[in-house]
């Protein structure tokens, strides 16, 4: 089952629609959230595929740890927390970036043809004040979906805690003996 | 019973203590001879290879017309890659230093390597400073890196990024003594390499883009204890105060406390004139200079400063009220030269601003001023007596220069040429004496900038910017040198990628450098043209050096990807996304 349409069906909490986003999370845990053993070595699940692929695609170096965003030598970034984007439209942004702003783009396939804004690269001959940029890796539909579930579950509408803090530095740090919380 | 002693014993004894009496002789590293470091080319024992801040090897053995056979004598693994916290990966930005047979190497964290050159780099021992990792990289705005080690005595000076000086036994290896010097909870951190003068060593911080109130920090070695701090923003009262003025928001009258004026860059030191020469870096917020209304002394300066007390002599401000996140930074080379046909004590300096600057170092009067970069677009000029822009407007508080390149809160987005990394960057240039030339690692680039005001107050720990950068041109580099006595380019060496680490000058008639996709590469000194390259195939972020051991002379270079260009910048320089970080210390030799 696409995982796009996983939000409808919580929305309608049916017992078939239960069921099915009970097998939905069981396909998405070894699709997405954990890499399959191989036989004959045990490897441990990886705990949340979202938030090392996030890390090693550079999305902090700008969103910041706590996903707030604001300026820095990344550009000024929007807040993560506050952004009313959708799924699919940060799907689409991860993917395609924004050109004219330092948000880069995560999709090899990015520009190659128009399914980015319905762009492509020779649009932006000459302009390079909104080429669009080169993510540091890039992302496969898996990674992207990845990303996209961490913002959604552990990010966006939610305020910064110590647990998301020691969650996202792997363990207790004085960065998140910090966080005041009521 | 009565041992009978014989006389090939005491003959044996004798001569042992007398190798290990010259062996730990050999380890001292007296303040006679950082001085006269010129007189021991066989070493490289300072920062900068000199006081003086020349990069200049007096050692000819591998020479314009042998170096293109030059080849890997050997390598060294070096460790401490590992990120932390935003730093997916640590990065190598050090001098090594050379001393009788040894190099003493850093990783970003801050561990110090010592390796025996007669063994093929043999580690003799390693100190790991055990760095609070994810506390001090929360902290650093750009990458995990460490610049190098100073000697003095029998130990060696080091920092660690957590913002602690570290005394090191030279022999064992071991820890003597950690002196609290920075503080990551104010968002101080050092990376800068420690300059030794005398029984002091001096220590300039990181964190202006975190809205730190820069300093340099002088540690008395013998006592363990601050001899004296000089603040790089003056507070109220004190001269240059009232160069910050209260900007549109209420907080911002304490512009100054969070003012930046970093000093990440290893200064100079003139022994004669007993005067230390140290840049200072951006104003905070970087992007917003409406926050922070005045010439915002002393940032995007030089301080000559007493090297006994600290006091500030004179400085030279590059440019006030800066807008452009241009930096004074970088080092300054001292240097006895011709100028305009005059014998005169000179300082230069390669600004990220574009132009390379010459001042008169007894008392900072301004000589010539000459864009090094191809393209340069934030100003028409310098003015040829003050050396100040000649847009700049002494009639306002809030600079502007050239409108069109610059950001304000009423345009909020523009491009400059060069672009907010440079110009040139940390990346320390050389200098020539026979020559009289200045050598220069080149950014060629312009960059966008964007302009967010500071309506928040400043937060200890978080970015305090105004703004920020904002990539999209590619961008390429140069080495360019300039004619010291008419202040004018006498030559450029064109390369792929910019300049993202810093040169070396040779007797034998050579520059060295490198390029961030690991190409090492010798160039004539006069001609400019290439003589020699070897690919590492691992990025090169720092500057080489040379040494001898029993005859034969090396180049050393450390290699590894490290600084802000990996995480921010790497759309300026596509070709080298899928560079992957690598840490190696590469020696040659013939």
């Amino acid at each position: 089952m696409p995982i796009s349409q996983m939000s409808t069906l919580t929305a309608q909490p049916s017992l078939l629609a239960k069921s099915l986003l009970a097998i939905a999370l069981l396909v998405l845990a070894v699709n997405v959230l954990a890499v399959g053993p191989t036989i004959g070595v045990e490897v441990p699940p990886r705990k949340n595929y979202g938030l090392s692929t996030a890390k090693r695609a550079n999305c902090m170096g700008c969103h910041k740890w706590h996903g707030d965003g604001g300026t820095g030598y990344g550009g000024a970034a929007i807040s993560l927390r506050k952004t009313p984007l959708t799924r699919e439209q940060l799907i689409t942004v991860i993917k395609c970036g924004r050109p004219g702003t330092n948000m880069p783009y995560f999709d090899k396939q990015a520009y190659k043809n128009d399914e980015c804004y319905g762009m492509t690269f020779e649009d932006f001959d000459g302009d390079d004040s909104n080429r669009p940029l080169q993510g540091k890796k890039y992302l496969n539909e898996r990674q992207v979906n990845a990303v996209a579930n961490f913002v959604m579950t552990e990010i966006q509408g939610k305020p910064i805690t110590k647990a998301y803090c020691e969650m996202y530095f792997g363990g207790p740090t004085r960065e998140c003996d910090l966080i005041k919380e009521p | 019973m009565r041992r009978k002693v014989s006389t090939m014993t005491i003959i044996a004894v004798v001569l042992g203590l007398a190798v290990s009496t010259a062996q730990a002789a050999e380890t001292v590293t007296e303040w006679e001879k950082i001085v006269n470091a010129k007189d021991h080319p066989q070493n490289w024992i300072t920062h900068h290879g000199s006081l003086d801040g020349q990069r200049f090897s007096r050692l000819e053995q591998i020479n314009k017309k042998n170096v293109k056979d030059l080849k890997v004598a050997f390598t060294h693994i070096v460790g401490g890659a590992n990120g932390a916290g935003q730093w997916e990966h640590a990065g190598l930005e050090g001098t090594p230093l050379a001393e009788d047979g040894y190099l003493y190497i850093t990783d970003g964290w801050g561990g110090v390597y010592k390796l025996d050159v007669r063994q093929n780099g043999k580690l003799v021992w390693k100190m790991d400073p055990e760095t609070d990792r994810e506390w001090a990289a929360g902290v650093t705005c750009c990458g995990v890196d460490n610049r190098g080690v100073a000697l003095w005595k029998d130990k060696v000076i080091s920092h660690a990024l957590d913002g602690r000086l570290i005394i090191t036994n030279k022999e064992t290896g071991e820890i003597e003594k950690e002196i609290p010097v920075a503080d990551p909870a104010i968002s101080e951190t050092l990376t800068v390499a420690p300059l030794v003068i005398k029984d002091k060593v001096i220590t300039g911080v990181s964190g202006a883009d975190y809205g730190i109130r820069g300093w340099l920090n002088a540690t008395d070695l013998v006592a363990g204890e601050r001899d004296w701090r000089t603040h790089t923003i003056p507070a109220p009262g004190e001269p240059g105060s009232e160069t910050w003025k209260p900007g549109p928001e209420v907080h911002s009258v304490d512009a100054w406390k969070h003012g930046g004026g970093s000093t990440w860059v290893n200064g100079s030191y003139d022994p004669e004139l007993n005067t230390v020469y140290w840049g200072v870096g951006n104003p905070a917020p970087d992007w917003d200079n409406a926050y922070r209304p005045g010439d915002n002394l002393y940032t995007n300066s030089v301080l000559a400063l007493d090297g006994d007390t600290g006091a500030i002599k004179w400085h030279f401000q590059y440019i006030p009220n800066d807008p452009y996140d241009y930096d004074g930074v970088n080092e300054q080379t001292l240097a006895d030269a011709n100028v305009h046909g005059k014998m005169t004590k000179v300082v230069l300096h390669s600004n990220r601003n574009g132009f390379a600057y010459a001042l008169d170092r007894t008392n900072g009067k301004f000589l010539w001023g000459t864009p090094f970069v191809k393209k340069l677009d934030w100003t028409a000029g310098l003015d040829k007596y003050t050396g100040r822009p000649v847009d700049y407007d002494p009639n306002s508080d809030v600079q502007r220069y050239n409108p069109a390149s610059s950001v304000s809160r009423d345009q909020r987005e523009s491009t400059s040429c060069p672009g907010n990394m440079g110009g040139k960057n940390w990346p320390p240039t050389a200098y020539d004496p026979e020559r009289n030339r200045y050598y220069i690692p080149v950014i060629e680039s312009c960059s966008g900038h964007v302009n967010v005001p500071q309506e928040k107050p400043w937060q200890p720990r978080e970015y305090f910017l105004g703004g920020g950068p904002k990539m999209g041109q590619v961008i390429t580099g140069s080495v360019t040198a300039m004619d010291v006595n008419s202040g004018k380019v006498a030559g450029k060496y064109e390369t792929t990628y910019p300049m993202y680490g810093g040169l070396l000058a040779t007797k034998g008639g050579l520059i060295f450098g490198g390029e961030p996709d690991g190409r090492v590469f010798a160039i004539d000194s006069d001609s400019m043209e290439e003589l020699w390259s070897f690919s590492t195939n691992t990025a090169i972020n720092a500057p080489p050096i040379s040494f001898e051991v029993d005859g034969k002379q090396y180049i050393a270079i450390l290699a590894g990807k490290g600084g802000a260009w990996p995480m921010w910048f790497i759309s300026a320089t596509p070709a080298l996304t899928n560079m992957e970080a690598g840490q190696v210390l590469f020696v040659f030799a013939l």
